[in-house]
């Protein structure tokens, strides 16, 4: 049976995930029927998958339930995430393919992110306001905007410069508050134009200092009640380690527009162009296809 | 998908699919150059779609919407009498133009005639192009 993966863990990772009372949802993985997530084990890694014999369409929702499964194991333990819509024919090839070609680095990549997670903030700040404040004490404001095309673009351009430099100025007032919370940090968006947000930053957080964090923040908030202040987590923190991005595996090249699983052998499926359009037809929807065209 | 109203204002997932993204397609491992994901609806969203420049036009809407602001000092003038007096004094024309700082065409009238007084040495025209020139003096202090 086809198997959908979404993240490796360690092998003794613990797996309340059934056992929570928290409703069916997010201990069912994506596919129709939902089917129950599992390990499959080998060495000292783990893979997080659910059975599937059609994995049927993948939109958003698929995609929320694929990160509320990282979630959960987050919540037990370190977990790196496989990429939405990964499908292997079977837990043998889980094994073989996928965890032992990343014995070597990936527990060690695991233990560099144990009891920490990745935590957000987007901040923005409406355009008036922004504005407002930036040219205040400054001969802009009430500039009136000049006839002449480049003058006036000559004037935004000042007026963009006093923007950014206030934003800069009020990310880094911002960042001091919470930096010394946190174990690293980093931009997720580019900072320092007229159109970048006024502060989109990750932070690595110890998960026991999660409470702390978000005091943090709260004061953020309250300092600047005219900032909109986005603050998620918590999540993997998949961007402060250097995971193998890609798993090659020995599996030999199939062809991608044979009538397989979906239609691109072995691992995934379907054409974008057809997935896009058409659900799977029923005589496909079986997972016997993929692995007749392993041999 | 509700994001809002949980303990300490942090919301447990991304609000926007972009973010969620992010994590699940972007940052995930992919296994085998075999997979391949096709995401019904949303395959044309990259994570590459907020890369942004600055351009001409954000210029030009600054240029416009400064001018526009309703800048207003504390102190509220009260009544347009009020206001043409102090016009007439050209003392107090920082207030003034915040107070008709929503009737454009207005303030654009009286700007006019305070470039033309003799004392307007605070007027700064260096970085404007001539002819026209930005009101030059401070904002009122907000404590008047």
């Amino acid at each position: 049976m086809p198997v959908v993966l979404y993240g490796i863990v360690r092998a003794d990772h613990p797996f309340p995930v059934q056992k929570r009372d928290t409703g069916p949802g997010p201990a069912l993985g994506i596919g129709h029927p939902a089917a129950s997530l599992r390990l499959v084990r080998s060495g000292p890694l783990a893979a997080v998958v659910s059975e599937t014999s059609d994995v049927g369409e993948l939109g958003e929702q698929e995609a929320i339930r694929h990160l509320e499964i990282l979630q959960r194991l987050l919540a037990d333990g370190p977990v790196l995430p496989v990429r939405l819509g990964t499908v292997a024919p079977d837990d043998e090839a889980v094994r073989t393919e996928v965890l032992e070609p990343v014995q070597d680095g990936l527990p060690e990549q695991l233990d560099a992110i144990d009891g920490l997670v990745e935590l957000y903030l987007d901040i923005e700040e409406s355009e008036q306001t922004e504005l407002a404040e930036a040219v205040a004490r400054t001969p802009l404001a009430y500039a009136p905007p000049p006839d002449d095309l480049d003058a006036r673009i000559q004037l935004g351009q000042r007026i963009a410069d006093l923007v950014v430099a206030r934003r800069t100025a009020q990310a880094e007032e911002i960042l001091d508050d919470l930096r010394p919370l946190a174990r690293a940090d980093r931009p997720r968006r580019h900072h320092g134009g007229p159109e970048d947000p006024a502060l989109s930053w990750a932070f690595l957080v110890p998960a026991d200092r999660l409470s702390d964090f978000d005091a943090a923040v709260e004061r953020v908030r309250a300092a600047r009640p005219s900032l909109k202040v986005d603050y998620v987590g918590p999540l993997p923190a998949v961007d402060f380690v250097d995971f193998p991005a890609h798993v090659r595996t020995t599996a030999p090249a199939v062809d991608t527009t044979g009538d397989t699983f979906g239609g691109s052998g072995r691992w995934g499926w379907g054409g974008e162009g057809e997935q896009r359009n058409t659900r799977e037809p029923a005589d496909r929807a079986g997972g016997g296809g993929t692995r007749d065209d392993r041999e | 998908m509700t994001v809002a109203s949980y303990p300490m204002g942090r919301a447990p997932r991304p609000s926007g699919l972009a973010d969620v993204l992010d994590v699940v397609l972007d940052k995930g491992i992919v296994i085998d150059a075999y997979v391949r994901v096709a995401l019904v609806g949303i395959e044309i969203l990259t994570i590459d779609a907020r890369i942004v420049i600055a351009s001409v036009d954000t210029y030009l809407r600054f240029a416009e919407a400064v001018n526009r602001l309703d800048i207003q000092p504390k102190e509220q003038v009260e009544g347009l009498p009020g206001l043409m007096r102090e016009v007439t004094d050209g003392t107090s024309r920082n207030r003034v133009k915040g107070a008709l700082g929503g009737l454009k065409e207005t303030a654009e009238d009286v700007a006019e005639v305070l470039r033309g007084t003799p004392s307007d040495s605070g007027v700064d025209a260096r970085d404007l192009p001539a002819g026209r020139s930005a009101p030059a003096e401070r904002r009122g202090g907000r404590g008047g």
